[in-house]
């Protein structure tokens, strides 16, 4: 059966000589497609660290093994650039791929075994964190939480009571809802490029289009009707949000 | 030692909202001789103000902080741009993009550090004489109308940044990338230039600052490791400043090579990242 081997960036030029040497050892070797649970992956080969589209750096192969380890569990994680001292079984030095792709995969350590070296540079699992916590009250969490309770109360309280709309709209004025959520949005934004390196940018993507109504939507209109609906908007976008960043966080805690 | 200046971009205005936009403060150390500069510039169209402000201390060292967060978003791209900027005027200078809260710079992890909270200095708990307590400036701030301020805490954010390793490890990762992103396009050459192979990003130009060792030449920016080898000697650490000589040394002599086979190119690229990895691994993070 033909084995498949990923590898990220999507845009990494591999040389001739490694993509000979792993057809040659019967593997199918295409970019990373992005999330895909139902394609089984035997090997990702990650350049680390990626310099994302901020013009920064980042190592994101702790989240990467978290990920195969948790979708892939059979498969094997290599890393590959110049780093002589890192060479080993895990990893391919660029100027000297392995001879023989085959038995190099084989001997190398599954994902659930594998052990990483502490990285030099910026890790993505502090970037997350400092994107979820910030420093002071100022963390995405903060703001994203304080404005989704304003918006799921206020919505609650307004579906099939639409003599409530005024007393919401003052309640969402006085919440700070549209500020505590145009500054969500504005963390968010910032931090998005980081996750091109991860194995869930185009999902974390949709984060970042969902976020974007945190800015359009924010106005509280005085008629009912159009304050809910509105409010139903941002409902379902604020959930989306919550439902995709629960889904991959356990993959950016060390 | 020369005298230095700060210049701290960052959300001052949160704390302070007569420092915005062009708006800047100034405050000087104990010894009179540094200065920290506060700005909070929020526009690009503010950038030249920036290069203005750094360029009236042209006669002094310069550390160059830029927040890469709310509301500034000065990142590597501004980075780039003001530093080409200061390197044209011939300004003794280094910029560091900081955020996050968990950096040297912030007085929640350095107890010498200078930044607070929302755009103030650092604060504490202060008991006054009638036993009562109340928030004020920790000691960083010694006389706020005058505007004094502590100069061990200013020793410290300058040294742990003006004398940092990190450019090192960031040429090095900047060298791997350009190298390996560019790979596809070297195939057919017979022979290459190293120089046109490292043009993408300044990693030419950065490597050549870094391997600057004569005292008689400008100085070269964020890269130029003069001032740390300076500190290095200071410190007593010799052997380390040697180290960092000698890798400079064997850097330079690749670099000196105008054009090679594909080979050697290759082999060259992959001795000076190590190079650069490793002596990374050997410096000390902080000195301060």
């Amino acid at each position: 059966m033909t084995r498949r081997a990923c590898y990220f960036p999507t845009d990494l030029p591999l040389t001739e000589a490694l993509q000979n040497s792993i057809r040659a050892a019967g593997f199918e070797c295409d970019a990373w497609p992005g999330e895909d649970q139902t394609a089984l992956v035997d090997v990702v080969l990650l350049l680390t660290p990626v310099w994302c589209s901020n013009n920064e750096a980042v190592h994101s192969e702790g989240v990467w093994r978290r990920y195969l380890a948790d979708r892939h569990p059979e498969a094997k994680l290599v890393l590959t650039g110049l780093r002589r001292d890192l060479a080993g079984a895990n990893y391919i030095h660029w100027l000297h791929p392995p001879d023989d792709f085959y038995t190099f995969v084989e001997n190398a350590i599954p994902v659930q075994e594998q052990v990483l070296t502490q990285p030099l540079g910026s890790a993505m699992e502090a970037v997350w964190k400092r994107l979820m916590d910030g420093h002071d009250k100022g963390g995405f969490s903060y703001y994203f939480t304080w404005g989704k309770l304003p918006v799921l109360i206020a919505w609650d309280k307004l579906n099939g009571h639409p003599e409530k709309a005024e007393a919401q709209r003052q309640y969402l004025l006085e919440a700070g809802a549209a500020s505590m959520l145009s500054h969500a949005r504005a963390r968010w934004k910032m931090y998005q490029p980081y996750w091109e390196a991860s194995p869930m940018g185009l999902l974390l993507a949709q984060v970042d289009a969902h976020t974007q109504c945190f800015d359009t939507h924010t106005q509280w209109p005085a008629d009912a009707d159009q304050l809910l609906e509105q409010l139903t908007i941002l409902k379902e976008h604020i959930l989306e949000v919550e439902r995709i960043i629960e889904a991959v966080a356990k993959y950016f805690k060390e | 030692m020369s005298s230095r200046t700060m210049i701290v971009i960052w959300k001052w205005s949160e704390g302070a909202p007569t420092i915005k936009g062009r708006n800047i403060d100034e405050w000087t150390t104990e010894n009179k001789k540094d200065v920290l500069i506060r700005m909070d510039i929020q526009s690009n169209e503010d950038y030249p103000f920036i290069i203005d402000t750094a360029n009236q201390h042209s006669d002094k060292e310069i550390l160059l902080f830029l927040h890469n967060s709310r509301p500034n978003h000065l990142g590597n791209d501004a980075r780039k741009e003001i530093s080409a900027e200061l390197q044209q005027k011939g300004l003794r200078f280094r910029v560091i993009v900081f955020s996050g809260g968990k950096e040297h710079i912030y007085g929640a992890l350095n107890p010498l550090g200078i930044l607070g909270y929302e755009g103030h200095f650092p604060v504490q708990e202060i008991k006054d004489e009638n036993g009562e307590t109340r928030i004020g400036y920790t000691d960083l701030v010694v006389d706020e109308n005058q505007r004094i301020i502590n100069d061990r805490h200013f020793n410290s954010v300058w040294n742990h940044y003006g004398y940092s390793p990190k450019p090192i490890l960031d040429l090095a990762e900047r060298l791997a990338w350009v190298f390996i992103q560019s790979s596809s396009k070297q195939k057919a050459a017979n022979e290459v230039s190293l120089k046109e192979c490292l043009n993408e990003r300044i990693v030419w130009a950065d490597l050549a600052a870094f391997t600057t060792t004569a005292k008689d030449k400008d100085y070269a920016g964020s890269y130029d490791m003069r001032p740390y080898a300076h500190y290095l000697n200071a410190k007593g650490k010799s052997e380390l400043a040697e180290k960092l000589l000698h890798v400079q040394g064997q850097i330079s002599e690749h670099l000196e090579k105008t054009y090679l086979s594909m080979q050697d190119a290759n082999k060259a690229v992959d001795n000076i990242y190590n190079l650069l990895i490793e002596l990374y691994k050997a410096l000390p993070g902080d000195l301060s």
